[in-house]
């Protein structure tokens, strides 16, 4: 049975039913990574995507969002610390 | 021993639950009253003369009229946003007090146990009276002489029939379960509250009605000597409620100095205060609690008596100014764009604004509090934008100080004293909007719904095999270490960092999956965010994650692994995009409204 979700108080004793996300994987023995983009608008809502390519090394991958038009690419490196550089 | 909590009306009752310290004794006659004031000052010699010839009920009248004319000391006046539409309410018979809670009628024979939405705290809240604030305020705006007569009829009744109150018998408290942990020690801080502003509020500013009578007067008198009594023998150091005692006992030695004990409640009191602002701030300011709620809620009480002084041109205490300062930094460095506290905890979207302007006139110098006071209006924003709290793991990433301002509070750090299961999780605000949003409290009655806010699932967090993080099951010692977790905030090139680690316990009982859950959170151009989350089995045993996003009021519209969200607040939204690798991915789901909230 699912459990409850998708509730918010904004003040004591008031409740509210809001939208609760639930990104979900398979069993799975082997390590998993995700990457999610959260990217606020304003008035005019924006044309946002991802794509991430996950490379060999653990941590390591490319991630390219683009929002109306503008792309972003940036390589990182979690293996130790955090790198970050923006890549072509 | 074991007696009634009758003291707080003054009256006795015997064989009720309520343990008082020992030698505890409440003044319940006119001789008693009399006893307690230093009638050695020469502003008393009228009372003194009458009660040293036996002339009781003159010298009452005379100490009566002593308060009807004495010009200082006075309350702090009560905040103008005490609305006169709840004043009108409570005048009517229907108290309003709890936020969420829609108004409940209480008519003669008055019910002090009244309890109609099964939340204690409707009780406790009866029993703190900030009902007679509302009707003291507005019958000082308006002079209507209803409101003063309903405040009449309702303390009357409280001092004559409130000791027949199972609540406040101690007979009310179940026996399991989280209540009874606390319930009973809110009889300090319910006699704290009423010291702090009702009843002070109501003695001064009703004096000169005609409809205020003296026997009344004299009822308060020593109400309030028992209470401050009661609160003065009951404090129990920690937090908050500490607090809130020791502002009740500056602020009754300030407002009372003619009582026999002032002196002393003052001294212990601002002694504790002082004890208090240094103990329960970790060096970047954050509260034990790490419940920013309670975190506003504590320095108020702390800078109350301060400004009381102030008020009444008495000297500023200064040997905690400075802890209280840090306290306030961190509240503005983590505040969101609504001017209001992170939602963590038992927190609600607590609004700082009147707090950093009552402040300014401890803190002249500086205007980044009186730019958060005034929305910005005066004074000059903060110098930074993006700032780490290395005690309470608290990160708060911004782009700006407007209210349209990005910004998102990510919490790598311990659970402190109240336990939610909320390690890695986030909050997000933008363009005016809450977007990602934390439950914060819903109540203290510990429903089911109570469990889910304070729970994994309640979070944007993630859960191993549909159960969350366990840290409560560590026991306090893990949850109250306070320790310095060094740099959280980087900034490679033009992306700002921070990240977490969950290594456990996870929810499962003898059979706890194994995992560690790193998080990473960038926040690229101060535009976006990348949430970056990795999952490392340590027993080699398959495991299923749900990685949660808990959107604000709005509508989530899902397309393939992508969802827009569109707030009902503003016209603000969010988009999210998600990429796994590692296991199979199920359907993306948005469970809105599910088995709740009773």
């Amino acid at each position: 049975m699912d459990p409850i979700s998708g509730w918010t108080p904004p003040q004591y004793g008031e409740l509210i039913a809001t939208p609760t996300v639930w990104y979900s994987t398979r069993p799975s023995a082997t390590p998993v990574t995700s990457v999610t983009l959260l990217y606020p608008f304003g008035d005019k809502p924006v044309d946002a995507s991802l794509k991430v390519r996950f490379g060999s090394a653990p941590g390591a991958f490319d991630v390219v969002v683009e929002a109306d038009g503008t792309r972003r690419a940036l390589s990182f490196d979690l293996a130790e610390g955090a790198t970050v550089r923006s890549s072509k | 021993m074991l007696v009634g909590a009758a003291l707080l009306a003054g009256a006795v009752s015997v064989g009720a639950l309520v343990a008082l310290p020992t030698g505890f004794q409440s003044i319940t006659t006119a001789e008693q009253l009399l006893g307690v004031f230093d009638l050695a000052r020469p502003e008393l010699s009228q009372v003194a003369t009458l009660a040293r010839t036996g002339r009781t009920r003159e010298a009452l009248n005379a100490l009566v009229t002593y308060y009807k004319q004495r010009p200082r000391p006075l309350p702090l006046p009560v905040a103008a946003n005490s609305n006169r539409a709840r004043a009108d309410e409570i005048a009517a018979g229907r108290i309003t007090h709890l936020s969420g809670f829609p108004p409940f009628v209480v008519k003669p024979p008055y019910d002090w146990d009244a309890d109609p939405f099964g939340d204690c705290e409707t009780t406790i809240n009866l029993a703190r009276q900030g009902w007679v604030s509302d009707l003291v305020s507005a019958y000082e705006t308006s002079g209507d002489r209803k409101y003063v007569d309903a405040c009449v009829t309702l303390l009357r009744d409280w001092i004559d029939r409130s000791t027949k109150s199972q609540y406040l018998q101690g007979r009310a408290f179940t026996q399991s379960g989280r209540q009874h942990l606390w319930m009973p020690r809110s009889f300090n801080l319910n006699s704290a509250e009423r010291l702090n502003v009702p009843r002070p509020h109501a003695f001064f500013a009703l004096r000169s009605s005609p409809a205020w009578s003296d026997d009344l007067q004299v009822a308060m008198l020593r109400q309030i000597y028992n209470q401050a009594e009661y609160v003065f023998s009951t404090l129990e150091p920690g937090d908050d409620r500490f607090v809130i005692g020791n502002r009740a006992l500056v602020a009754t030695g300030t407002l009372f100095p003619e009582f026999l004990r002032s002196r002393e409640w003052r001294e212990t009191a601002w002694q504790n205060l002082a004890e208090a602002a240094r103990s329960q701030f970790a060096p970047d300011g954050a509260h034990v609690h790490l419940s920013p709620h309670y975190q506003w809620v504590t320095l108020r009480s702390l800078a109350w008596p301060l400004l009381l002084q102030r008020h009444n041109e008495l000297a500023v205490e200064r040997r905690y100014l400075s802890d209280l300062e840090r306290g306030l930094d961190y509240l503005l460095s983590t505040s969101n764009p609504q001017r209001g506290v992170p939602v963590l905890k038992w927190s609600s979207r607590t609004d700082l604004r009147p707090l950093f302007s009552s402040v300014q006139e401890l803190f002249p110098q500086r205007s980044d509090f009186a730019f958060l006071a005034t929305d910005g209006r005066v004074g000059s924003p903060p110098r930074y934008l993006s700032s780490e709290h290395r005690f309470s793991g608290h990160v708060a990433f911004r782009n700006g100080w407007g209210p349209s301002a990005t910004y998102l509070l990510f919490d790598v750090g311990p659970m402190g004293r109240l336990p939610h299961e909320d390690k890695l999780s986030y909050q997000l605000n933008a363009f005016g909007a809450y977007l990602v949003v934390d439950p914060g409290r819903y109540s203290y009655v510990m429903r089911p719904v109570d469990v889910y806010t304070a729970s994994s699932e309640g979070h944007s967090a993630v859960l191993v095999h549909g159960g969350g993080q366990d840290r409560e099951s560590q026991g306090s010692a893990t949850r109250l270490r306070q320790e310095d977790l060094g740099t959280l905030l980087n900034r490679p090139s033009n992306v700002e960092h921070a990240g977490g680690r969950f290594h456990g316990p996870w929810k499962g009982g003898g059979d706890r999956p194994l995992v560690s859950h790193y998080r990473d959170m960038f926040f690229v151009e101060q535009t976006f965010f990348l949430v970056v989350d990795r999952l490392f089995p340590r027993d080699a045993r398959p495991h299923a994650y749900d990685s949660l996003v808990q959107l604000g009021l709005g509508e989530a519209t899902i397309s393939g692994a992508r969802v827009v969200f569109r707030s009902a607040e503003t016209r603000a939204g969010l988009v999210i995009a998600h990429v796994t690798t590692g296991a199979p991915e199920e359907k993306l789901r948005n469970l809105e409204g599910l088995h709740g909230p009773h």
